[in-house]
């Protein structure tokens, strides 16, 4: 169950990123954050699934060109090892997954109660 | 609620949401940037051209199939030549996208939007010149309606149907690094890019060298050291010789300083400071735009058709200047060659019955005048026969990587062309480069010549500037060349290295030199035609003024080919293109031993007999050929450079110093060899009266301390030449792991592919062509057809290029005349539904 909903956050978060680029992040995190809220590490969760979100999308590009001769070749014009682009770029979502979703979780508890939004979404 | 947790998570979420949105300092927005589904990974995806790919083009007649060939060169099957130039149009802007805006960007002076105040002076070059002003002229005057313009149109089409439709996925690396989007591409910029080309070409720069030579050692002098006419005599028109000529003249000893000489030498540091300022290096010699081509008749081949064979030296870059592309139209054009990003036209190749390549001119077309003004500070009139005439102002506002303005000029324009406060006084220049506009007019009228003078004339009808010796060959078995462009006609003497007075018409120019008189041969008797950017034309044969700047030395070793060899083949002329032979080190090599053996048998003391001895011995083991492997060229070369610096101290621009006002060429260098006890040999630094021999035994000596410092002693593999001249292909933005560097080539300086200098320029195109019943063609060029830095295909060609080698040009008549296996990629246009 708990792998369902790990994959089901990825999925999301390709979807939104593919749809609204890095903002869908934001946009998820915030989402995820506010009907996760009263879950314990929910934030972590967020972070992890944007993460694999993007993995998801690097494996898709991976699959149709040369994912290493970007990194090697990106890195080199920015004078940074290709590894750590690949790093930061899933570090990136991960540090926006888990402060949106935390930042709006804290936001959420304190002003709208958890049975209203669930219900609102369900 | 957790207040700490909160406040944490806040701002953690707006550094990332800041750092993602927006640049900081050079780095890109990171967000954008790195995303996978559309950032950065993305171009994983276009890495490659999709096997298959349909667009639909605005304005597009009817469909057009373009097939991409195993070379990724595109074959364009179009049903009309309009539709053919919006489809070459898209091509181009699908694989060299950001070339396209950058060229832009340089030749409208708008560098400084990508880079900052740094690219401020350029910028203010280009504009201060007047070349987007004339390019907007040039554009206002052709109207809709010539061939030319209705082609740029077209041409503008295909790119902004690419740009409109293209996937984010295929956003170029470049636009992302530096955070910009490409702009809309308009018939215009086409002529941009040709008066960005004759900014590169025309520019001749012996008249300054000369004046800047006069304010040291007097006129008389420095017209010997910078002369009108070659002392080598090599020309391009056949003037019946076997043998190169020598002109040799004893130079006259250096005179008093002419310090009139300096309006002119501050003119060029007025009108073209930035270019001034890149060629001031004394180890990076300055660079004559150097090319070479060459056809021979069918008497001289084995196979009995006539042979063409051209590479124009540019400078060298990633992705290259040049585009292979073949464009189709049944009944009306069968056209391959290479095209310049942005040129709607085939500049350089070949149609089924002719082909046609280029060496640069290099006569002087730039003239000053002295204009008298109304108001010294701010000139509204200036005066010309007595008549006061409206001077044109223009204001140019420079952007900065913001959009915000970082400086503001007004310009001023007289009939001549840009002005300039000069020393006080108001100059105005005149340029054929700012004259010119027709010139692709001339490439599609070659592109559809059926003979080698159908070529050459339809070139002379319309290409002015920058002037270009055209070489042609056809099926039928002609040879042809001619030195095309508007050369001007001058009042009085005809030069035009001197300050002219402006105040009066009759110091303009009177007409151009007629096309009947341009250098140029027609299947002369000796068999071929070639030229390297050598004196046109025998100065005994004209009465013309040409006031270039030549070099003899290729088009020396070139003629002493092609005279020793009747049986010519492709796989000769291909190889020629590399050859390593340096006529120059022919003639030099022989003259430091001749200088070494005579020292040291005088025996003299205050010579290091031992160094000389093996400087000499070691210099005596070279074959003269800069072969990867050899190990004698560097100290000659070595040698050669510090005979340059002792022989001309007096041109200084300190006792003692290695920065010279000038540098007379080579050639005047060998003429000065003839004189032994020449003045100039002597070394202002010591106390005694050197002789030619002392000099070059001494250049000798001192290379070989000098290069055994650096690598160590001879035996040693750091000698090997191809550990120390490099060719060097940068990216357009200069970053290093786009760029591809040291690369290791056969030839050195003066060979007939040159490496010379910071190794940036060289063979940007070479190709073959043999012109039988069903003409046949070989080429390459240094990097690939992909604009694309991720792209297999961005520098695929290099290996081939570093090797001298060429690859078989596919030259399909249909679309379907490729086998599958030479396919790689096809893409269809369609008019929009």
């Amino acid at each position: 169950m708990r792998i369902l909903y790990h994959l089901l956050i990825a999925v999301c978060m390709a979807g939104l990123t593919w749809i609204l680029g890095w903002w869908g992040v934001a946009v998820g995190a915030i989402i995820l954050g506010v009907v996760f809220r009263s879950e314990g590490g929910h934030a972590w969760r967020v972070a992890l699934g944007a993460s694999e979100g993007w993995a998801i999308l690097l494996v898709a590009d991976m699959l149709f060109g040369p994912l290493a001769h970007v990194a090697t070749t990106v890195g080199g014009a920015m004078s940074i090892p290709g590894p750590a682009l690949l790093l930061v770029t899933l570090l990136f979502p991960a540090l926006i997954g888990w402060s949106g979703a935390a930042l709006a979780g804290e936001v959420a508890m304190a002003v709208i109660p958890h049975e209203r939004i669930a219900h609102s979404l369900l | 609620m957790r207040p700490l947790r909160l406040a944490g998570a806040a701002v953690i979420f707006g550094a990332a949401l800041f750092v993602g949105a927006r640049r900081i300092g050079p780095a890109p927005a990171l967000g954008a940037f790195i995303e996978p589904a559309h950032g950065i990974w993305s171009l994983a995806r276009s890495a490659s051209l999709p096997r298959e790919a349909t667009s639909a083009v605005g304005k597009l007649g009817a469909r057009v199939d373009v097939t991409y060939d195993d070379r990724a060169v595109p074959h364009i099957f179009a049903t009309t030549e309009e539709d053919a130039y919006r489809a070459l149009g898209f091509v181009v802007a699908r694989d060299r996208l950001f070339q396209l805006y950058v060229q832009t960007m340089a030749a409208t002076g708008r560098l400084s939007e990508i880079a900052g105040p740094r690219a401020l002076p350029l910028d203010r070059e280009m504009r201060g010149l007047g070349l987007p002003r004339s390019a907007e002229r040039a554009f206002k005057a052709a109207g809709d309606s010539a061939a030319f313009a209705k082609f740029a149109n077209a041409y503008a089409d295909g790119v902004n149907a690419y740009i409109d439709q293209m996937p984010e996925s295929e956003l170029p690396l470049e636009f992302r690094l530096i955070g910009r989007r490409p702009e809309k591409w308009s018939a215009i910029d086409s002529y941009h890019l040709f008066n960005r080309m004759g900014y590169t070409l025309a520019y001749i720069v012996t008249e300054t060298d000369r004046a800047a030579a006069a304010t040291r050692v007097g006129t008389r002098a420095a017209d010997a050291l910078f002369p009108d006419d070659a002392p080598i005599v090599e020309p391009i028109q056949p003037n019946g010789q076997k043998a190169t000529r020598f002109d040799f003249h004893p130079l006259p000893a250096p005179g008093a300083p002419d310090s009139s000489a300096a309006l002119l030498v501050a003119a060029t540091d007025a009108f073209m400071p930035a270019r001034k300022l890149a060629m001031t290096d004394p180890d990076d010699p300055p660079r004559n735009m150097a090319s070479n081509n060459w056809a021979v008749s069918p008497s001289r081949t084995t196979s009995g058709h006539a042979l063409l064979a051209g590479d124009p030296h540019l400078d060298l870059s990633l992705p290259s200047i040049w585009y292979e592309a073949h464009l189709v139209v049944k009944g009306a054009l069968d056209v391959y060659g290479v095209t310049i990003p942005g040129a709607p036209s085939i500049v350089i190749g070949f149609n089924r019955d002719a082909a046609w390549t280029f060496t640069n001119t290099g006569a002087d077309v730039m003239d000053y005048y002295a204009e008298r003004v109304d108001d010294d500070a701010h000139p509204t009139k200036y005066q010309v026969d007595g008549a006061w005439r409206p001077i044109e102002q223009r204001i140019e506002r420079y952007l900065g990587t913001r959009g915000q303005t970082i400086a503001t000029d007004t310009l001023y324009f007289s009939h001549r062309g840009p002005m300039r406060r000069v020393n006080g006084r108001w100059l105005a220049m005149r340029w054929t480069v700012l004259e010119a506009g027709r010139e692709l007019d001339g490439l599609y009228g070659a592109s559809h010549a059926t003979t080698a003078m159908g070529v050459e004339d339809a070139l002379a009808h319309s290409y002015f500037a920058p002037a270009q010796n055209m070489l042609a060959a056809d099926r039928g078995g002609h040879i042809a060349i001619r030195s095309t462009g508007h050369f001007p006609v001058r009042p009085g003497d005809g030069r035009g290295n001197v300050v002219r007075d402006g105040s009066t018409s009759a110091s303009d120019w009177t007409a151009n030199i007629p096309v009947t008189r341009y250098p140029q041969g027609f299947d002369p008797a000796q068999g071929y035609l070639a030229s390297a950017n050598q004196q046109p034309i025998d100065p005994r044969v004209t009465k013309d003024w040409w006031g270039g700047s030549y070099d003899p030395w290729r088009a020396m070793r070139i003629n002493a080919l092609l005279r020793a060899d009747s049986g010519m083949t492709v796989q000769k002329m291909r190889a020629f293109q590399t050859d390593p032979g340096s006529a120059r080190a022919d003639l030099f090599a022989p003259a430091f031993l001749l200088a070494a053996e005579r020292v040291l048998a005088r025996g003299e003391p205050g010579v290091n007999h031992d160094v000389l001895k093996q400087a000499r011995q070691l210099l005596a083991e070279w074959d003269r050929r800069y072969t990867k492997d050899n190990r004698r060229a560097v100290l000659f070369e070595e040698a050669m450079r510090t005979l340059v610096g002792r022989t001309w101290d007096e041109l200084a621009t300190e006792p003692g110093g290695t920065r010279r006002v000038a540098t007379p060429s080579t050639a005047v260098l060998a003429e000065l060899l003839s004189d032994s006890s020449s003045v100039w040999w002597d070394d202002h630094s010591t106390r005694q009266m050197e002789t030619r021999d002392d000099i070059l035994a001494a250049s000798l000596a001192s290379a070989l301390l000098t290069t055994r410092g650096r690598y160590g002693e001879p035996s040693s593999d750091q000698w090997r030449w191809d550990r120390i001249r490099f060719a060097n292909a940068n990216h357009l933005l200069r970053l290093p792991a786009l760029s591809a560097t040291n690369i290791p080539v056969q030839g050195g300086p003066s060979t007939l592919a040159p490496s010379a200098g910071g190794g940036t320029h060289g063979p940007s195109w070479r190709m073959v062509v043999e012109l039988g019943p069903e003409l046949e063609a070989w080429s390459t060029y240094p990097g690939g057809q992909s604009g694309n830095p991720v792209s297999p295909r961005y520098r695929d060609r290099i290996p081939l290029w570093m090797n001298g080698e060429l690859e078989p040009v596919r030259f399909p008549r249909t679309s379907d005349a490729l086998t599958p296996a030479q396919r790689s990629a096809q893409l269809t246009l369609l008019p929009p539904p």
